[in-house]
């Protein structure tokens, strides 16, 4: 009986775990896509300076998603997406527009499928 | 190669005690869906193992979580008779009487010569020997034969036995197994003392030493191939 209690209590703390990870991941992306948007905005204004803070903001987004996102999700997709804010920090360092751009949106569609995955519906169990 | 290393011995022990909480059974006393439990766990830890790219956790949680089940679904099996039968099933009297159940036979998609192999590994040749075979729920084959053909015991002899319980180790390698040694009312001073009749001073060199229920000391010397050290005593 002991045992059993054990495993239930074990159970209600995996499940407040799973919960907490998955509403902290859906606040982290959200706020990472924020600042995507942000960058994209001052980016299609051609306002460099500003985009060189805006950067600043996206590379915290970025390291405080790292470190929630390397132990829990699969490596290779972390990898893929840290390639995709290094490219466009440097590309808005470059004052590169069109480039910028295209990568914002590639790492805005990566992060969103990140959210996307993470949620409890049919189409993600099956 | 550091981190599978250390991967690896984070699942070793995960996986260890998982089995170790899931509870004692031996591999041949298994229920299919245990088996396929324990081959789910091993096959989770293992892809983990190989693969750094996959985080630990999608293996941890998975893991527990079978553990957690496996150990609810044991708890219900016990305490209810009808989750035991969804479970575990019923066993099958595939002989019944000296004779083959053919209908079972064909319930349980097992053919006779499957039958016939697993009397052969019981022990009966002539299936006219057994008047009762039963296919339990772990898969394996109880027989009881007929009484002309069982092995003989004292009952049928009417002779008297005396009783025989269990032998307790009292000394394993070179150590003394205090629990047992307590169990049988005795102590280190006793064993001591036994032993010491043996021209055996320390107990260390003691490779292993038992006693039985009619007080019986067996000891064997480390490194003793002589295997000669048998001993018969009282124990107070």
């Amino acid at each position: 009986m002991k045992l059993l209690t054990g495993i239930i209590i074990l159970l209600v703390l995996m499940v407040a775990f799973s919960t907490g990870i998955y509403y902290q991941n859906i606040n982290i992306s959200n706020d990472f896509i924020k600042a995507l948007n942000n960058l994209q905005e001052v980016i299609e204004n051609e306002d460099w300076d500003q985009a060189s803070y805006r950067v600043e903001e996206l590379m915290d987004c970025w390291n405080r998603a790292d470190t929630w996102w390397t132990p829990l999700m699969d490596h290779q997709e972390i990898d893929m997406l840290n390639l995709a804010v290094i490219r466009v920090s440097k590309l808005a360092q470059m004052e590169k527009r069109e480039e910028s751009l295209i990568e914002i949106a590639t790492a805005r569609t990566m992060v969103e499928n990140i959210q996307e995955l993470q949620q409890p519906v049919l189409k993600n169990i099956f | 190669m550091f981190v599978v290393m250390i991967r690896t011995v984070i699942l070793y022990i995960l996986v260890f005690v998982v089995m170790r909480l899931m509870g004692k059974r031996q591999v041949g006393q298994l229920q299919p869906y245990e088996l396929a439990v324990a081959i789910m766990i091993s096959a989770l830890a293992a892809v983990s193992m190989e693969d750094i790219s996959i985080p630990l956790i999608n293996s941890i949680i998975p893991i527990v979580l079978i553990m957690s089940m496996q150990i609810i679904v044991s708890t219900f099996s016990l305490n209810s008779k009808g989750a035991r039968n969804i479970l575990c099933g019923r066993p099958s009297v595939v002989v019944e009487n000296g004779k083959i159940v053919e209908e079972e036979l064909k319930s349980l998609r097992v053919n006779l010569n499957d039958i016939l192999e697993q009397l052969r590994l019981a022990g009966y040749y002539n299936i006219s020997d057994v008047e009762f075979a039963i296919m339990e729920t772990n898969g394996q084959l109880s027989v009881i034969p007929k009484s002309q053909k069982r092995p003989l015991n004292p009952e049928d002899m009417n002779i008297n036995t005396s009783y025989e319980g269990l032998c307790h180790s009292l000394i394993v390698d070179g150590q003394i197994d205090y629990d047992s040694l307590k169990k049988v009312g005795l102590n280190e001073k006793w064993l001591g003392e036994e032993l010491r009749k043996f021209g055996i001073k320390d107990i260390e060199n003691v490779f292993f030493a038992s006693i039985d229920t009619h007080g019986k000391l067996y000891f064997q010397k480390k490194h003793d191939k002589e295997n000669k050290n048998m001993k018969e005593g009282e124990a107070s």
